[in-house]
């Protein structure tokens, strides 16, 4: 009879069960999904980014961010059992677009924690950066972007606090790169990656 | 061999998030903290268990946990040290005294001199990811890792408090 009693029960949790472990699979596809693809929609805010964005009210464009673009590169760069030839082309130059010089990336700024903020990618590693003389910190120098690192610079260069304040930035902290602008209607489109003029 | 694949369709996406932001284990290789007392240091070629949720979910983390991290060179590598100051600290390096800048986070460096040694340096805190609390191989050093700040190495805390000891 307690054999009956245990074998009612496994047959009325079975579907509970199947819910809950099928829930599980799908939270781990979604966290999955947001840290290595990372298609997803964010809301830039602030003038750093004039004219490319928030033109005129400062605040409120929407755009399309991704992930994997950055990431695909980067883990088949550094598995070993990937042909040669495939890898080099993995770091963007071929198949696999990786980040270029002239994307909008959005990064965790390494001044504030925990907050995001949208640049355009200047420069990478190996550049030479020219820093111009107006500006406060590093100004006048050359500075070489060290292994692993990037350069990132606001549009707007009057409000924009950027490399030029806080120097390279490392790759580990870029979080997506953005490719297509949803809001407002009339700038709908693809995100302008044009590589900025040369100050190298 | 297609339920294997249809099992680590489903399962591994769950496991890898969970090794991302809450538990997972690590490989130390080629750093090594400032000896201090055993089990603190790791050496070379332990396993440890890395706690990423309180770090990356709850953003805790105290001057002298030993953290795991981002590498600054390298986005696919991390790193093993210890956090000895926080943002708008005052630290002693090799007899300079430097201010942890706004947003970054002091780490020791290595002790060993080598190919694999480390200088001092300020990270921006948003490359920590996990912290280091227990080494789990080889079964000789297995114990807690404990949190600890190295005496004199923090001269001003950020808030303005007095540290405890002072020679």
């Amino acid at each position: 009879m307690a054999s009956g009693i245990f074998n009612g029960l496994r047959t009325s949790l079975k579907p509970l069960l199947g819910g809950a472990v099928g829930g599980l699979q799908a939270a781990g596809f979604v966290i999955w999904f947001h840290d290595y693809v990372g298609v997803e929609s964010m809301v830039i805010s602030g003038p750093s980014m004039l004219p490319t964005f928030n033109q005129p009210r400062l605040a409120g464009d929407i755009v399309l961010i991704e992930r994997f673009s950055f990431w695909l590169p980067l883990w088949l760069s550094s598995t070993p059992w990937l042909p040669e030839s495939l890898r080099d082309g993995a770091l963007g130059s071929g198949m696999i677009r990786g980040l270029k010089r002239g994307d909008v990336v959005l990064a965790y700024s390494p001044v504030e924690l925990n907050k995001l903020v949208c640049k355009r990618l200047v420069a990478m590693e190996g550049d030479f950066v020219e820093v111009p003389r107006d500006h406060s910190a590093l100004a006048g120098k050359k500075v070489l972007v060290p292994k692993g690192h990037v350069w990132l610079e606001g549009d707007c260069p009057h409000v924009s606090r950027d490399s030029r304040e806080y120097g390279p930035v490392p790759l580990s902290l870029m979080h997506g790169r953005a490719w297509f602008q949803v809001w407002p209607p009339w700038s709908m489109g693809w995100v302008n990656n044009k590589e900025p003029p040369q100050r190298q | 061999m297609q339920g294997l694949l249809r099992r680590l369709l489903l399962w591994g996406p769950l496991a890898l998030s969970l090794k991302n932001w809450v538990l997972d284990v690590a490989p130390v290789s080629g750093l090594c903290l400032r000896p201090v007392s055993r089990p603190d240091v790791v050496a070379e070629s332990e396993w440890v268990l890395v706690q990423k949720y309180g770090v990356r979910v709850l953003g805790r983390f105290r001057r002298g946990d030993v953290v795991y991290l981002r590498s600054l060179e390298d986005p696919t590598r991390h790193w093993v040290r210890r956090l000895a100051g926080i943002e708008g600290d005052w630290v002693s390096d090799h007899g300079h005294i430097r201010k942890v800048p706004q947003g970054h986070c002091w780490l020791d460096g290595s002790s060993v001199k080598g190919v694999h040694s480390y200088a001092d340096c300020a990270v921006p805190l948003a490359l920590l990811e996990g912290r280091v609390s227990h080494i789990i191989w080889p079964p000789s050093r297995m114990g807690e890792v404990e949190s600890y700040v190295p005496p004199g190495r923090v001269i001003r805390t950020a808030d303005r408090r007095e540290p405890a000891a002072r020679k």
